[in-house]
């Protein structure tokens, strides 16, 4: 062993007796594994709840649905999405992936695929908390106006923005020019269909159909619609006798009249 | 006497309280990571700092060391975060060192470790020795562990936190640098 050699080890000896260098104990590392791994699986589930949200709120008001109508859908869909949100859980996950990195299961891969693997997770995650029961009472909270416990002004804060042109809803009747829709918050609006309404999947409306509009609110509650696309088609219904005003609760098959 | 224990017996000798026994790690592997930290670092007096720096930090850490897995590559990993930070506080190295590296983003197709031939490795061993210096510290240290330090792909990998194909693929870049050293050295 060279001079060199002895000084260093000298010195590390040196350090240990004299107390500067104190082996730590083992609940140290087994204390700071488990707050990593607690932060981590806490920043993955906060990830999953944003992203949860975020598929709600597209879901709920359309949105997801617009890219249908071509090149004014997807202006629409891409100026409506809730950036904000989409970006803190960017960030989350990122969070995610550089806490994975510590443990070999994280860097043994490319980071491209504990990325997608993340995307996959927190996506399936998130479709799960669509499910669950607590999800649904939170969201009747929301559309009845009322505040979520806790979550209330964060949720207002970074949830979609209010959009103007895009509306989800139930048609209740249908009439020649259009039919009557009552909105995920139970506003009703007249919805106008013209003959260069865009109609991805058919033309043919009946009460109960779920549908997604976009176009533009004319009067207080009517909307001249740009696009129609239908989400569930009715339960058909048992026939009938026909009702002898021009609304009715029969099919219909658009457009009946030229719009405005 | 050097004990014929094996690294990972010693170290649960240490980790039971003795001290003594910490010595004989440091004996064995004081020469391999001060020649480690020479060909990575290039700075003789910065790397006798930092390989007491490196036995301090794995003393104080022993408990987490996993006496189920070998000792050699978690030493080393102590070694190449102190060496990864002594880099980055060097101005002209700063830049070379990046907390995100590309090659660890994208995968790469799995790369078999090559066999050189021993007339091979004598020469690329004599071309690192002149070259090192100049190839990036990412190629330098994949270099250097893989031919001078004699450890394979997964190991390597272990050691630096990257897929074992990242190993590969820099080992691979890092002889075709090498190579064009070479060559233009022997075209002036």
């Amino acid at each position: 062993m060279d001079q060199e050699e002895k000084e260093i080890n000298n010195g590390v000896i040196e350090a240990i007796r004299s107390g500067k260098a104190k082996m730590r104990p083992k609940w140290h590392f087994v204390l700071q594994a488990s707050l990593v791994a607690t932060v981590g699986l806490l920043v993955f589930f906060v990830a999953v709840y944003m992203a949860s949200f975020a598929v709600f709120e597209l879901d709920e008001t359309g949105l997801w649905f617009v890219p249908a109508f071509g090149a004014a859908g997807w202006t629409e869909f891409f100026g409506s999405l809730p950036w904000v949100m989409i970006f803190l859980c960017a960030v989350a996950i990122l969070l995610v992936i550089i806490i994975m990195r510590r443990y070999s299961f994280g860097y043994h891969w490319p980071i491209l695929y504990s990325l997608l693997a993340v995307i996959i997770i927190a996506s399936g995650g998130s479709a799960l908390v669509t499910r669950t029961p607590l999800y649904d009472a939170l969201f009747h909270l929301r559309k009845d106006g009322s505040r979520i416990p806790v979550l209330g002004n964060w949720y207002g804060a970074f949830a979609v923005p209010e959009i103007d042109r895009v509306y989800r809803g139930e048609v209740l009747t249908v009439a020649t020019s259009g039919f009557i829709l009552k909105d995920f918050r139970g506003h009703t609006s007249s919805i106008v269909v013209a003959t260069d309404t865009s109609l991805p999947n058919g033309a043919y409306f009946a009460p109960g159909d779920t549908v997604v509009i976009l176009g533009d609110r004319i009067a207080t509650d009517t909307i001249r619609s740009e696009g129609v696309v239908r989400l569930v088609a009715a339960e058909p219904a048992a026939p009938e006798a026909p009702p002898a005003s021009s609304a009715s609760s029969a099919p219909a098959v658009f457009p009946a009249s030229s719009g405005q | 006497m050097p004990s014929t224990k094996t690294d990972e017996e010693i170290a649960a000798s240490v980790q039971e309280g003795d001290v003594d026994s910490f010595r004989e790690l440091m004996e064995r592997y004081e020469p391999k990571l001060a020649r480690y930290a020479r060909r990575f670092l290039f700075d003789v007096d910065e790397s006798k700092d930092l390989l007491q720096e490196v036995f301090i930090k794995a003393y104080t850490n022993l408990k987490s060391f996993d006496r189920s897995r070998r000792f050699s590559p978690w030493i080393y990993r102590i070694a190449h975060n102190e060496f990864v930070n002594a880099l980055r506080k060097r101005k002209n190295d700063r830049d070379n060192v990046s907390i995100f590296d590309f090659d660890v983003l994208l995968p790469h197709p799995a790369a078999k470790e090559t066999a050189d031939g021993e007339a091979g490795q004598k020469e690329l061993r004599a071309a690192l020795d002149r070259f090192l210096s100049k190839i990036d510290p990412k190629y330098r240290e994949t270099l250097t562990l893989y031919y001078f330090d004699e450890m394979d792909y997964r190991e390597i990998a272990e050691i630096m936190h990257v897929p074992v194909s990242t190993v590969g693929v820099r080992l691979q870049r890092g002889k075709t640098l090498l190579r064009k050293m070479v060559e233009g050295e022997n075209v002036a």
